[in-house]
C-alpha cells in the first residue's frame, strides 16, 4: 500500500472527475458510524443504566446471536445473492437435531457434528438451486417454509427440553466476566474477516459478487462459490441454534421468531451493499450491535414494544437512505 | 445560437471543466471532440441539468437558460440524447414517446398520431408507432431516442456519440436524420470519436483537452493532424504500428475446420499462427464474433473440429492459454466496483484454484508489471475501475489476461468507445505481444481498424464467412462492399 501512495505524482488535473477521492472514501466508510456514536454518547449521558458495564455486556451478548447469523448471511450477500430468508428455520432445525441427539444420549461432540452435517446439506441444496439461476429470495423463502413444516412434523410439534443441559456453560456462561456467546461472536467475526480478505476463496467470493459474468469468464467457479456461501450461512445458523439451546435448555419451533428479519436488517444497517461484491464482514457484526443497542436504549427509557419496532424500522430506513446518498455523492 | 462563456466545473481540487467558452450556431452541426476524460461528459451533464457548473454562463439565443434540473433543461429547449440507448425495448415506439411526454395525462390512442410527424422528420416514416422497440435495429432505436427529444420542441440537441455502437448502414440513417434537423434550423452539438464523421456531417469543430478548450475551427480548416494535435496535445506519428516483415509459417496454434456454431448459417475454417494479428470483419450481427466465441468455447460448434497446437488437454479455455474480451466490457470485462489491481489479478487468482491463502499485497505487486506495460498509471491502480475513462477501462479488460501469459488473445471490438490516444497505445501493445509470439484474433466492424491493424481478414456477411484475404490486398471500398453485400 505504502509504495502505491508514495508515488502519486499525477497532477490533480489528470484525475478523472468521478474518481473516488480519499475524503469521499473516508466519509463513505465512516458515514454509518456517525449517528450511532452520537446516539451512544447521548444515551450514556442521559439514560440511567445505559453506560454501566453489565448493560454493555448485555448488549454485546444480545447482539451475538443476530451477529453470528449475520456473519454467515453476509457471505451470501457478498456473493451477490442478496440474503437468505430461511435463517430462523435453519437455526431451528439444527437446534432440534442437536437437542434430539443429546436426549437420545449421544455425546455432545457427535450431536454438534450431526447438527453441522445437516446444516451443510441444507446449505448445499439451497446453494445448488440458487447457483443454477433460481431467485435466492424466493428459493430460501420456500425452502425455509418447507423445512419448518418437516421439522415440526418430525418433532411431533413438541418442545425438547434438555435436563441436564451439557452445554449450559457454552450457551449461557461467561469467561472472565464476558459472556461466552459474545466471545464466540467476536472470534467468528475475526476469522471470517481474515478468510474473506486473505484466502483465494474469499477473494473469489468478492469478485463473484462484484460481477458474476466477468468472474465466470476469467475462470472463477462461480456456481461452486455461491454454493459455498450458502453452506457458510447454514453453518452460522447451526452455531446460533446450538448456542441458544445451550442458553435456554430447550428446542422448540418458535424459538427464533423474528431472527431472519433482524439478521437482514443487521447486514443492511451495517452497510454491506445488497448488490454484492462489496463490504467488509465486520459491518454485519456492527449492524447487529447497532440494532440491539437501539432496542436497549428504548427499553431503558420506557418506550413500549410497538413504538420500539416502529423506531427500529425508521432507523434502518434512515441508515439505508444516508448510505445511498453518500454513495450518490461519491460517484 | 448557443453561447457558452467561461464555463467551469470542479469537483474538489479536480477541474473537470475550466474556463471553457465557445458558441454553436443554429442550422449547423458543431462537433465536440476530446479524449476520454477531456471534459466532454461533464459538459453534457451540465447541459442536461445533471450537475451544476461552478462558474460561467450558458445562453441560448441570447438569454440565459435554466439548467438546474434535467426537467428544467428540457423545458428550456435543451435536449440531450445520452450515449446509452435509453428507449425501453419491451414497449412500443408510441409508448416510449409517452414516457417523455410533458403532459400529465397519457393517452395510448393519441400517442400514435402524436409521434408520427416526429418519426417522419427523422426518416422513420416506415416505422409504425405500434411496433415494439425490440423489433427495430439499434440505429433505428437511436433515432427513436432523438425523435423523442424532438417531440419536446428542443432548440439545442446534444447527441452524445450517437453512432458509437452502430453499423455502417445505421450510421447513414443517423447522419441523414441529423441533416434534416439542420435544415430545421436546430443547434446540434455532436459528440463523436469517429473522426471521419467530421467530413461527413459537421460544420464546426470544438476540441476539449484536460477540461479546457483546446481548439475551435471551421470544418473546412480541419485536418486530421490539427484535430489529433488538439485532442492529445502532441503529434500522433502513426495510429497503427508497423507490420513486421513476412511471418515465417509455423505450426498453427489453433485450427478450426468446417466449424459451424448455432448462430452461423454455414461452416468456416480458420488457422491462427503465433505472431499473427487476424481480423474478422462484418456488420453488427453478421456472425463476425462467432470464430472467437467458438475458440473460447462460449459458442458450442454444431459441426466441425477445433484443434489446438500441441493437442487439446481438455481443460477450461483459460487453462489452455486462451484469453477473451467480449464486445461489452462494461458487462463482463472487469470488476467495476473493485480496485483496478483486483481485476488485473483475477485470472491468475482463478487459475490458482479455490483453496489456500493469498496475500493481497503480493497480488498487488504481481500485477504491477502488467499495469506498467498497459500504461495504467500507478495512481489509478487502487481506484475502482468505474472511475476510469473508456480507454483505461479497456486496458484493464485486456490487461487482466496478460498475467496468465495467454497464447491466443480474442478481442471483440477492441477499441469501441476508446479515444485516439489510448487506441494507439492498445494497438502498439497488441503488436508487441504478437511479436513475442501471441496470436491475436479480433472482431471489428470498424473498417479502418481492420485494414490498418489486421494482417489478414475474414469477412462475414449474413451469418456466413464470405471471403478471406490479406488486408494489404483490400481497399476500403472493396471491404465495405464485401461486408454490405457479401460479394463484389
Amino acid at each position: 500500500m505504502a509504495d502505491f501512495e508514495a508515488q502519486n505524482p499525477i497532477p490533480s488535473r489528470r484525475v478523472p472527475a468521478n474518481a473516488v477521492t480519499k475524503e469521499r472514501r473516508w466519509l463513505r466508510d465512516l458515514g454509518p458510524f456517525v449517528p450511532i456514536v452520537a446516539l451512544g454518547a447521548i444515551a450514556a449521558l442521559t439514560v440511567d443504566g445505559f453506560g454501566t458495564t453489565p448493560n454493555i455486556i448485555a448488549i454485546v451478548q444480545a447482539s451475538a446471536i443476530t451477529g453470528i447469523a449475520a456473519i454467515g448471511t453476509a457471505a451470501i450477500t457478498i456473493s451477490g445473492k442478496f440474503v437468505s430468508l430461511a435463517i430462523e428455520q435453519q437455526a431451528m432445525t439444527s437446534a432440534f437435531v442437536f437437542a434430539a441427539l443429546i436426549t437420545a444420549g449421544s455425546p455432545v461432540a457427535l450431536a454438534i457434528l450431526a447438527a453441522f452435517a445437516v446444516a451443510i446439506l441444507l446449505g448445499l441444496v439451497q446453494g445448488f438451486l440458487v447457483s443454477r439461476g433460481l431467485n435466492p429470495i424466493v428459493t430460501t423463502l420456500a425452502f425455509g417454509s418447507a423445512l419448518f413444516g418437516i421439522v415440526v412434523m418430525l418433532a411431533d410439534n413438541r418442545t425438547i427440553t434438555l435436563s441436564p443441559n451439557p452445554i449450559a456453560e457454552l450457551g449461557g456462561g461467561t469467561t472472565l466476566g464476558v459472556p461466552n456467546q459474545a466471545i464466540i461472536f467476536v472470534v467468528l467475526l475475526a476469522i471470517g474477516s481474515f478468510l474473506l480478505a486473505r484466502t483465494k476463496l474469499g477473494r473469489q467470493l468478492l469478485l463473484t459478487g462484484s460481477n458474476p459474468d466477468a468472474a465466470e469468464l476469467v475462470g472463477i467457479p462461480t456456481k461452486r462459490i455461491v454454493m459455498i456461501a450458502f453452506v457458510v450461512a447454514a453453518l452460522a445458523s447451526a452455531i446460533v441454534g446450538i448456542l441458544v439451546v445451550g442458553q435456554v435448555s430447550q428446542a422448540k419451533s418458535d424459538m427464533f421468531r423474528g431472527l431472519t428479519i433482524d439478521v437482514v436488517a443487521a447486514v443492511l444497517v451495517g452497510g454491506i451493499a445488497i448488490q454484492g461484491g462489496e463490504g467488509q464482514l465486520w459491518r454485519a457484526g456492527y449492524g447487529a450491535i447497532v440494532l440491539t443497542m437501539l432496542g436497549n436504549i428504548m427499553l431503558l427509557i420506557g418506550i413500549d414494544a410497538g413504538t420500539r419496532e416502529l423506531l427500529k424500522g425508521l432507523l434502518a430506513g434512515a441508515v439505508l437512505i444516508s448510505m445511498t446518498m453518500l454513495k450518490a455523492r461519491g460517484r | 445560437m448557443l453561447e457558452i462563456k467561461n464555463l467551469s466545473k470542479s469537483y474538489g481540487t479536480v477541474h473537470a471543466l475550466s474556463d471553457v467558452s465557445f458558441s454553436a450556431d443554429r442550422g449547423k452541426v458543431t462537433a465536440l471532440l476530446g479524449e476520454n476524460g477531456a471534459g466532454k461528459s461533464t459538459l453534457v451533464r451540465v447541459l442536461s441539468g445533471l450537475v451544476q457548473p461552478s462558474g460561467g454562463e450558458i445562453r441560448l439565443d441570447g438569454s440565459a437558460v435554466d439548467l438546474s434540473s434535467p426537467d428544467r433543461a428540457l423545458r428550456s429547449g435543451v435536449a440531450v440524447v445520452q450515449q446509452e440507448i435509453s428507449v425501453l425495448s419491451n414497449l412500443t415506439v408510441a409508448e416510449n414517446f409517452l414516457l417523455a411526454s410533458p403532459s400529465a395525462i397519457l393517452s395510448r390512442r393519441r400517442a400514435a398520431e402524436w409521434c408520427k410527424p416526429y418519426l417522419e422528420r427523422l426518416g422513420l416514416g416506415h416505422v409504425r408507432p405500434e411496433t415494439l422497440v425490440s423489433e427495430l435495429t439499434i440505429g433505428e432505436r437511436q433515432l427513436i431516442e432523438i425523435a423523442r427529444m424532438l417531440a419536446q420542441d428542443a432548440k439545442l440537441l446534444v447527441l452524445d456519440e450517437p453512432t458509437a455502437a452502430l453499423a455502417d448502414h445505421d450510421i447513414d440513417l443517423v447522419h441523414e436524420a441529423v441533416r434534416r434537423l439542420v435544415s430545421d434550423n436546430k443547434i446540434i452539438l455532436y459528440i463523436t470519436h469517429r473522426l471521419n464523421e467530421l467530413d461527413e456531417i459537421c460544420d464546426d469543430v470544438v476540441v476539449l483537452r484536460n477540461g479546457e478548450l483546446a481548439d475551435a475551427f471551421k470544418q473546412s480548416d480541419a485536418t486530421i493532424n490539427r484535430v489529433v494535435h488538439a485532442m492529445i496535445g502532441r503529434e500522433l506519428e502513426e495510429l497503427y504500428p508497423e507490420r513486421p516483415g513476412r511471418v515465417v509459417p509455423a505450426e498453427p496454434i489453433v485450427r478450426l475446420e468446417d466449424v459451424r456454431t448455432p448462430d452461423l448459417a454455414a461452416t468456416f475454417s480458420l488457422e491462427l499462427q503465433p505472431g499473427e494479428i487476424v481480423a474478422t470483419c462484418g456488420q453488427l450481427g453478421s456472425g463476425l464474433v462467432e470464430p472467437l466465441r467458438a475458440i473460447f468455447g462460449i459458442a458450442e460448434p454444431q459441426q466441425g473440429e477445433i484443434t489446438f497446437g500441441g493437442g487439446h488437454s481438455g481443460g477450461a479455455p483459460t487453462e489452455e492459454g486462451i484469453a477473451y474480451c467480449s464486445e461489452d466490457r462494461q458487462h463482463d470485462g472487469f470488476f467495476n466496483n473493485r480496485a483496478v489491481w483486483e481485476s488485473l489479478s483475477a485470472p491468475k487468482l482463478a487459475a490458482s484454484g479455490l483453496w489456500g491463502f493469498v496475500n493481497p499485497q503480493a497480488m498487488r505487486r504481481s500485477v504491477a508489471p502488467v499495469a506498467d506495460r498497459m500504461t495504467i498509471l500507478p495512481a489509478y491502480r487502487e481506484r475502482a475501475v468505474s472511475a476510469l475513462s473508456g480507454g483505461n477501462a479497456q486496458k484493464v479488460s485486456i490487461g487482466k489476461w496478460l498475467s496468465n501469459n495467454p497464447k491466443i488473445l480474442l478481442l471483440e471490438e477492441p477499441t469501441r468507445g476508446v479515444d485516439v490516444g489510448a487506441r494507439a497505445e492498445i494497438y502498439a501493445l497488441l503488436r508487441e505481444l504478437a511479436r513475442e509470439g501471441m496470436a491475436v484474433l479480433f472482431a471489428s466492424s470498424d473498417l479502418d481498424e481492420v485494414l490498418g491493424f489486421g494482417d489478414r481478414v475474414l469477412i462475414f456477411h449474413a451469418n456466413r464467412m464470405v471471403h478471406e484475404a490479406p488486408t494489404r490486398d483490400l481497399s476500403r471500398d472493396t471491404l465495405a462492399t464485401w461486408i454490405t453485400h457479401g460479394g463484389l
